[in-house]
Order: C-alpha cells, then structure tokens, then sequence
C-alpha cells in the first residue's frame, strides 16, 4: 500500500461507495522461443528483454502454427510485441515476405511506426516499414508499394486507396503473409460492418494473387473478442489468446460520489470541483495524472482549473495539458511524447486518449462523469497501470446513469464488458461493398463475397447497368470509383476551422465538425482551447470560418439544443391500433437556439444571449411508434391528473418520463436485435410530435441516409416490444434506473408508465382505460 | 485475328501519307479509349489504335473488345502490334494509357510485364515546347493551334465510356463508331504531331519569337543536350527585346559565371542592358556581378542609379540596394582616404584598378 498515491476518503465529504484493491500480479514468464533467430534475441536484449510474458509465447507459438490469432490482454501488456515478434522472424527467414498492419487511426500508425523502428534497429536485413495514408507524400509512394515490408495504414486508406488500385500493390498482395488488425474493439457497429465487408474484398484481391494471409487480431476489453474476430474476418482457425502474462501493479479502484448539496433535488456538488480537488494534489507532487472528462468543453474547463492550481509554477501551462478532437496532429503528438519522457505531470483528455496511443503508464486516473459503458471504463481506468501501483477514481455526477453505477458497483464489478457487434450483410451495407469487390475483380458465377451469396445482386446490377456478364463472369460497368462513394465512418465533411485573428497572420488554431460547432463556436460564444479562452468574434458559416481572439473573463458559454423529428415519407404503417408502428425517411434537426454564460467555480448563470445559426439536419431514415390519444388519456386518471384543455395531451411527468423511458430501452433492445452498436441508432421521445400529432417515440440511424435498419425495425416490431418490456419489467430496480428506463429522468412512476404503455398492446382497450398511474 | 488467348478483334487500314520531314522513325503512336479516367482495377481498356509508318505510308491497326471477358486476346494482339516498333509514340500515355494497360495485362494474368522498350510522351513535349503559346495542352488543342487542324466531335469524350456501355448493354453501335472513329484519328495526329515537334526540336521552324527560343533552351538543358541549350539560349537573346531574351540572357550570364567568364557575362549584361532597357532583373544582375565579382561597388551604384533613371517606377524597388551600395562606396572612400593620409594610397590605388584590367574580354 505504500507504495499507492496518497487518497485519504476522510479528506472528502462525499461518499466513498467503492475502495477496491486489486492485488498485484506476477509476471508469468516464457523462455524465448527456441527457433527465434539470433539477431532477434540480439536486438531484445539490447530493449532489455530476456524472457517473453506467457501471452507473448502462446501467441508467437500460435502464428508459426499458422493459426490466426485474437489476443486480449490489457494497456501496456506487450500487446505489439505478439505480433511484432513473429513478422520480424519471418522476414529475417524470407525479405521477401510482407505484413500489412492496420490501426484504425493514422495517429496510432505514426505511433506504432516509431515502436517498431526501435525494434528492427541493429537487424541484419533493413526491414523497411512505412505509413501509407492520406499525408503520405506522393513522391514517396512508389517506394513503398515496390519495397514496404511492413505497411501500416487504416481501414479507410485500404478500402479507397489499396484495394481498388491492387495492380500497382501486387508486390505486396502477392507476398502478403501477415494482416494485423489492432484495436479489434473499435471495428464494431456500422464501422465495424464496414471493415469486415473491406476484410472481405482485401481476401479476394489475396486469393487473386495467390497469398492467404495469417490475420493477427489485438483487441483491449471486450466481451466477445473470439466472436467478433470471427465475425470480422469469416476464418474458423481463430485461436484467443486472453491469459494476460504481464505484471500488474497492485491498483486501487476507487468510486466516489459528491456530497449532496440539495437533498430535495438529489444535486450533488460538481463533479468537476471534486475530481479537481482529487487530481491536484497529485499534479503538484509530480504523480503523473490522468483526468478524463466527458466533453470536450470539461477538457477545457477541467485544464483551466488545473493549470490555475499549478499557477505559483511557471512552467504550469507545460505541465498541465489538454488532449482532444480538435487539436492538431502534430500538437498531440507532441504531447503524447512529453507524456511518456514525464515532462508532463497533469493530461486532461476526452475518450481520444482511451485508445492504445502510447503514453506510457500514469499513476492516476480520474474519470469525471461514467464513460457509458463497462468495456470503455475499464479502458481509461487502464491509463493508471504503474508496476509500483496506482490508483483510478471515478468521480460521479448527478446524472441518473452515473448515480446508478456509483450506488451500484456489484453491477459494474459483476457485468460483462459490453459486446461487439456488426451485421457485415446488411444488404445495403454489402451492396456497397459488392460494387467497389467487382471494380476490383470481375466475379466468377457463384462466386461470394466473404460468406455472402451476391448472385442476386449480381443480377441486379446487371439490370441497372453497372455490372455485365461476359464468358461466366460479372464484370463493373460504369465509370464512377465505387469505393469513393462508401465512408467506412461517420465522418462529417467541411469541418469548421477555428482562426485567432489576434496575429498579424491570424492563425489556424484548430477545426471543429459541423455538427457540434453551432454549439461551441457559435458567435460570442467563450471557446477554450488548451485551456486558453478565446472570443468567437466572428461565424462565416458559409466559409465555415470562426473567428476567434483571445480573452481573459470569469466565465464560460454553454449552449443548449433542441432536437426534433421530421417525417418526410412513409414508407409502411401505421398500422395496429394502440401502439402503431411505421417506418420512412425522417429528417432529425438540431437547433441550438441560445446559450448561457456561466461563471467559474460557482456555476451561476450571468447572462444568457440567442444563437443565430441554421439548424443541423440528419436526413435518414427512423422507425416510428406512436401512442393512441385514448390510451394515453387513460393515463392521465391518477393522483397525478391535471386540468387540460380540449385537444390537448395531459402533460404528466410520469407519462413523459415513461415516453423517454421507452425511447430508451427500445434502442437499446432495437440494437440487439439488429446485431449493431447502440451508438449506429439514435431515439427521440416527444409527447406531441409535428407530423402524428401524437405521442411519439422514434428510432433513427445516426448514419445518413440510414443502411436499412429501420425496415428491419418495422419488420421486429412485436419482439421490439416485448423485449423492451421485458428490460425494463425484469430490471431489479424498483423505481426506474439507467439500466432499463434510462437516465434522463428519475421520476417517480416513470418505470410503471413506461411498462405500462409498452405492455398496453396486449390488453383490450377498455382493460387500458382501467390502469391508472 | 486469333491469338492464344482466343480470338481478337481488329480492324486495319492503310492510309498514305505524305513523306514526314523529319522523320520519326520507327515509332507505334498508341491511344487507348478506356471506361473511366480514374484509373484502379475496374478501368479498363476497351478500345486501342495503333499507328505504324511504313513503306508506303501509315498502318492504322484498331483493336477492340466486344466484351470484358475477351481482354487476354484484345492485350495480346495489342502487344504484338506496339512490339514491332522500336518506340511507342502516346499523348499522355506516361501517367495515364501505359500504367492503364500495365493493370490491365496484371488483371488479365499475362505472362511478364507490359513494358515497352522506349516511350516518347508528346504531352511532355507539348508542355514543354509550346505551353507559353497554348491555353490549355489537350489534344484537340494542339491540333487546332499547332497543326492547323479542326475537326468536329460528334461525342464528347466524357461520354465515350456511356458509348461502349451501351454497346454492352444493348448492342448499340452508333456512338460506339464514332468513339472508335474519334480513336482513330486521334493516333494518326500523333505522327503529325511528332514530326512538328521534331521540327521545332531540332530548332529548324520558321518564325519561332524569343518565347519559342527560350522554351527550347529550356528543354533541351534539361535533357543534357548542353550545345543544342546553349544556341537555342543564344537565338532567343538576339532577339534583344522583351522578357523572354532577357531571361534567356540571365540564363545564359549565370552558366557564363558559372564557368568563370566573368568578362563575357559582363559584357553580355551591358549589351542586355542597352537594348532591353526596361528589364528591372538584367540591371540588378549587372551590379551584382559588378559589386561581388569584379568588387566594384561604385560601379555597381552607378548601373543602379542609372536604372533609377530609366525606370522610374521601379526606383523604389531599387532603393535599398542603391543605399546599401552608397553606403559601402562611402565607407571605401573613407577608408582610402585614412589610408592615404598614411601615405598608402599608391598601393590601394593599383588595388583599385586592379580587376578592371585583368582578364580582357
């Protein structure tokens, strides 16, 4: 214990619901393989490495079986050297061989480049590894596609640069022994879809030149990492690797929740103020810290805060640093290194530093606010992962979802990390990726695509004209680039760029995506950066241009939206009678329409002021239910009636919190039954909506144009129900909790209302009309 | 046409043609219709012309592909056309036809590489010879303004991919012949084209201005043909007026100095500096070289005030370097005067006039 930071729960008011040790562990050591060549036993042990982790081991034993390989194990286990170690034999056996590694980030590429450069120093053959993305300069592109032996790129390079231009990528797809897919987790959902669909095609051009590559998976916590790499790469001969050979520090874990400071309205203090007060003794003794924020507006308050604690010190603005979205690259690169040299004590970060960037280990950690799901919890928790111990604190807000986890930490403790899930055949998912398979390679009669069979829609596209058959194959028979016109992410275009005009050549300091800058760089808005303030004196939102000059005032803008769903067609329903269904094209708007000035420290409001700025529109595609006026009436004869004027729905807080509350649990039921993330569907309650005049619940993809769930919801409409029933009728809870209902509103009765209309479709109506609230 | 791969289909005529003066030589100009421009895999070559000179006059081969599955034979046959010649003559074809077919011939899974022994790009030429006269360096361009030819498109060449898609699809020819129509003239304005640029290159076309000059030099340095550079650099500064000689001049003052012909470039830059009166760059390279080479500042303020005069509005643009250079002229002055008070001023005296007098031109 003495060797933990310093956490004393007495010198906090609050409440200490979880003060968790986990016990250190022991390394579990391998010999080095006995077939490793000598160069390469030579070039360990100059990084001092005389014995492999176990995982380590299994996994290099593994892949010189020829097996493909899932390994899962936690930050800074060696995770890299499982695949490193086996690609660089191989190559010192034949320079011939190639490995092609893929990170879902470029950053995360321009990491692993310099990790792996450390390694093959001092190698007899000069194993030659290069990035090949988007800022890869054309002059040095040839060189890589003729001499890479390791190329490291991501998945949206290989589905528009690689794959459709294989021709001039021969040398590489024909000796092509290795794929590495790192950061398995992060391909799941409509992204991870994607990918396996573009692992598919990548299959096709390997087989067209006679390679048959071993895939190598790493994956942080999952709940099904054999599964998903099952799913992602359609191969049998899987085998995991889980059993984590590194050492582990003795880690403490630690949930806190603030002190009440209104007990009628359950508002605790900030969790802002208090996670401050936990993070800056540490900082100031050097204990080098992690915060992590939930927003990108924290991060910035959070650094503020920090940096005015260190203010005594200088260098407090070194020190103490900001890492988010919005930041340039080269900036975070910066960063990263200052973290892993130890200049930087303080790091204040959104979930961007949750993936495997290396940092090195910190000894704190400290999460404002709960992630939102177990898996990425326990990811930042990994952050503080010392061999001398360490400790992570979870600092609760007043929000419904993180007061459930910080009174019930059995439920975090007890649960399973969350699933990965993607659906690679969605048919328009696959359609896609069939038209950018066939203007790679013609396709053979009865030829699939991965598992798919495509001869249907093979014939389809011969129908529209964009396939021909000639001599029993299909071939691509129209001009345009199909990979083009797929994004493998949600990516909005035409980010926002953020100019400081207090320069005499006003300078670029960052870029924001269009969606969110109505809210942060809306005019006069404070906007934070590095934990700087500026001003936006300016929005040319057509030029999307902010223009920003720096200030110094005790406050900070927050601004509020309103979202809202517009039916634009139906293409089925509504049908049924209480609880109808529909699905069609929708229109989700989001319009931020003012925003508040709030002080520092004590958070009061000081002024307020409108936002000018066109509303942000989804055009996608949602699945629709809708409450009867008579069901929901009968409702409405409780203690909790209300005198109503004619045509008007009676506004019940109960019922509208059982309106959320099934807008809730019917993503969240509606993603299990599609296979997806949670994260691929989105869902609005409104008790009277612009287009059924009715009480409303509806579930949209958050992809534009939508990839085809929502007839699928249609079509599920009665497991939907029950399902969503169910969730929340077998949840333990009494009242209602983030786990079934939701966390927007804890509000007595809600968990009953929202049960009750979810369940009213299988009564008569006259039996509905008795229920009362 | 059989070929191992299957049959072919190919269509070839002879055309006469006039003697070419100068006479490429044994040269296959290839152009290739393809199904989108974008390249990568699913781009493919439907329809090729090859024009060959021969004994009496051009052999126009076209090759073409009644459908995808049939590509082997169609890149055989093309191959054994282009292979006849020693070169192959394209527009362009260095970033786009060639890498097209070397997909192709992978895609296909023929034996080997498609790669030509030698490759003439005429783009590059064009670019490089005529870009100062043209808008724009397409081919319709070129054989509009250079070879005095027009001709009308009945399809625009966006549309000639729809062309041979609706062939596939319905077995419609009427676009299809014009895009293959389009193909074949296309390759025999190649051979025109290459015989024009010959005659620009070996610098025998008449009425070419200091421009055209300037551009050839240009080239022909770049290519390493130093002598053939050299004369084209000297033709343009005869010319004695306007931009292009006087940069063909600076050209030729830099390699001057370059080699060490002080002298030569010195004199090259007054007789610059009397005709083309005007050129701001031709005034400040003569002090220049008079301030450092010959380390005559007073000189050199001299040409810069000079230039002062004559160009008014470019004064002030000189007005740093005069005062740099006015500065310097009065601090050797004082500094001969102190030493002259010493009585060495013989001895500087004869340092003074020293690099005047060596090295005569």
């Amino acid at each position: 214990m003495a060797s933990l930071p310093h956490f004393r729960p007495a010198d906090f008011q609050g409440e200490v619901t979880l003060d968790h040790v986990i016990p250190e562990a022991a390394a579990t050591f391998a010999s080095l393989p006995t077939d490793l060549r000598p160069e390469l036993v030579a070039a360990l042990g100059r990084r001092g490495i005389q014995n492999l982790y176990s995982h380590q081991a299994e996994a290099y034993r593994a892949i010189r079986d020829g097996r493909h390989l899932v390994v899962v194990t936690p930050t800074a286990s060696g995770k890299t050297l499982c695949y490193n170690l086996p690609v660089l034999q191989r190559l010192l056996e034949n320079p011939e061989r190639r490995a092609l590694y893929v990170y879902p980030t470029k950053a995360l590429a321009q990491d692993q480049l310099a990790e792996l450069s450390a390694l093959k120093h001092g190698l007899p053959i000069e194993v030659r590894v290069d990035t090949y993305d988007g800022d890869t300069p054309p002059g040095r592109r040839t060189a890589i596609r003729e001499g890479g032996h390791i190329v490291m790129t991501n998945p949206d390079m290989l589905h528009t640069g690689l794959l459709p231009h294989h021709t001039r990528w021969r040398r590489l797809f024909s000796s092509l022994e290795f794929v590495v897919i790192d950061e398995l987790h992060t391909y799941r959902g409509l992204f991870g879809s994607q990918v396996a669909n573009v692992i598919r095609r990548l299959k096709r051009i390997c087989a067209f030149y006679g390679s048959s590559p071993i895939f190598i998976c790493a994956s942080a916590t999952i709940g099904n990492p054999l599964e998903l790499a099952q799913r992602l790469l359609e191969e049998e001969n899987i085998q995991l690797v889980d059993r984590n050979g590194a050492p582990r520090g003795e880690r403490r874990l630690v949930f806190y929740n603030p002190p009440l400071v209104n007990r009628e309205m359950g508002v605790r203090r900030s969790s802002m103020l208090e996670a401050r007060r936990i993070a800056n003794p540490w900082i100031t003794a050097g204990v080098q810290t992690i915060v992590f924020c939930r927003s990108r507006l924290q991060v910035e308050v959070m650094l503020s805060y920090l940096r005015q604690d260190l203010a005594p010190r200088l260098d407090a603005s070194r020190r103490v640093r900001g890492y988010r979205a919005g930041y340039l690259p080269l900036h975070r690169r910066e960063i990263e290194a200052g973290l892993r040299a130890g200049e930087i004590t303080g790091v204040v970060s959104t979930n961007a530093l949750e993936l495997g960037i290396d940092i090195g280990s910190l000894q704190c950690a400290v999460l404002v606010g709960y992630p939102g799901t177990i898996a990425s919890t326990w990811q930042q928790l990994g952050r503080a992962g010392r061999r001398s111990g360490s400790v992570g604190v979870f600092v609760a807000s007043s929000s419904p979802l993180d007061q459930f986890i910080v009174r019930h930490p059995e439920y975090f403790l007890g649960t399973d990390p969350e699933e990965g899930l993607i659906d690679p055949d969605n048919l328009l998912l696959l359609a896609g990726h069939l038209q950018a398979g066939l203007f790679e390679l013609p396709f053979e009669d009865q030829e699939r695509l991965g598992s798919a069979d495509v001869q249907e829609l093979l014939r389809l596209f011969e129908d529209d004209g964009s396939a021909t058959r000639s001599a029993g194959r299909w071939f691509w028979s129209r001009q345009a680039f199909p990979a083009e016109e797929i994004h493998l992410r949600r990516i909005l275009a035409d980010n926002v760029v953020i100019i400081d005009t207090s320069h005499p050549r006003p300078q670029v300091i960052g870029e924001m995506d269009q969606f969110t800058a109505p809210v942060l760089l809306h005019e006069e808005a404070v906007y934070l950066h590095e934990g700087a303030q500026y001003h936006v004196d300016r929005l040319d939102w057509d030029e999307k241009k902010a223009y920003v000059r720096p200030v110094a005032v005790d406050y900070y803008t927050d601004a509020l939206a309103s979202v809202s769903v517009q039916v634009l067609e139906t293409f089925a329903g509504p049908d049924e009678t209480q609880l109808t269904r529909s699905h069609g094209e929708v229109k989700i708007t989001s319009l931020a329409s003012m925003f508040k000035k709030i002080r520092f420290h004590t958070h009061e409001n000081i002024g307020a002021g409108p936002i000018h700025l066109p509303e942000q529109t989804l055009h996608t595609t949602g699945y629709w239910i809708t409450v009867d006026e008579a069901l929901w009436r009968s409702f409405g004869r409780g203690p909790l009636e209300r005198p109503t004027k004619p045509g008007d729905f009676p506004g019940i807080p109960a019922m509208e919190a059982g309106l959320q509350g099934i807008a809730h649990s019917l993503r969240h039921v509606a993603s299990l039954r599609l296979m997806c993330d949670p994260r691929d569907l989105g869902s609005v309650a409104e008790v009277r909506s612009v287009t059924t005049q009715l009480p409303t619940v509806t579930v949209y993809e958050v992809y534009p144009g939508g990839v085809g769930f929502s007839s699928r919801l249609y079509e599920l409409h009665d497991e939907l129900l029950q399902d969503a029933a169910a969730l929340v009728r077998d949840c333990p809870c009494s009242a209602g909790c983030p786990s079934c209902v939701g966390p927007l509103h804890l509000i007595d009765g809600a968990k009953r209302a929202c049960l009750k209309l979810l369940e009213a479709r299988h009564r008569s109506p006259s039996s509905a009309t008795a229920l009362a609230v | 046409m059989s070929t191992p791969y299957g049959v072919a289909v190919i269509r070839q005529d002879v055309i006469s043609l006039p003697r070419l003066d100068p006479d490429p030589g044994n040269v296959a100009y290839v152009d290739t219709e393809t199904t989108g421009l974008t390249g990568g895999a699913g781009t493919y070559v439907f329809a090729a012309a090859v024009a060959r000179p021969i004994d009496c006059g051009l052999r126009v081969t076209q090759f073409f592909l009644p459908q995808p599955g049939m590509e082997a034979a169609f890149l055989h046959a093309l191959r054994e056309e282009v292979d006849q010649a020693a070169t192959v003559g394209t527009f362009n074809g260095g970033s786009f036809d060639l890498p097209v077919l070397r997909t192709r011939w992978v895609m296909a899974r023929m034996p080997g590489e498609f790669a030509p022994a030698a490759h003439v790009d005429l783009l590059t030429l064009v670019r490089a010879l005529y870009r100062h006269r043209l808008e724009s360096c397409t081919l319709r361009q070129v054989e509009e303004r250079l070879l005095g030819y027009e001709r009308d498109d009945p399809l625009p060449s966006a549309l000639v991919p729809d062309a041979y898609f609706e062939y596939l699809r319905a077995g419609a020819r009427d676009f299809l012949e014009a895009a293959l129509e389009h193909n074949r003239l296309d390759v025999i304005s190649l051979v025109h084209l290459h015989s024009r640029l010959l005659l620009r290159l070996r610098g025998r076309e008449a009425g070419m201005d200091a421009a055209d000059w300037l551009a050839l030099g240009r080239h022909r340095f770049r290519r390493g043909a130093r002598a053939d550079g050299w004369r084209a650099l000297r033709n343009a500064t005869s010319f004695a007026a306007g931009d292009a000689a006087a940069t063909a001049g600076l050209l030729i003052t830099r390699r001057l100095l370059r080699r060490g012909s002080v002298n030569a470039a010195d004199s090259l830059l007054e007789w610059l500096e009397d005709r083309a009166s005007n050129d701001l760059r031709v005034s400040v390279a003569r002090a220049r070289l008079l301030e450092w080479r010959r380390r005559d500042a007073r000189q050199a303020l001299d040409v810069i005030e000079a230039a002062q005069v004559r160009m008014p509005e470019a004064a002030e643009e000189l007005e740093h370097r005069r005062s740099r250079l006015r500065r310097k002229v009065q601090s050797d002055d004082d500094r001969l005067g102190h030493r002259r008070n010493r009585g060495q001023g013989k001895v500087r005296q004869i340092q003074l006039e020293a690099p005047i007098s060596d090295g005569l031109a």
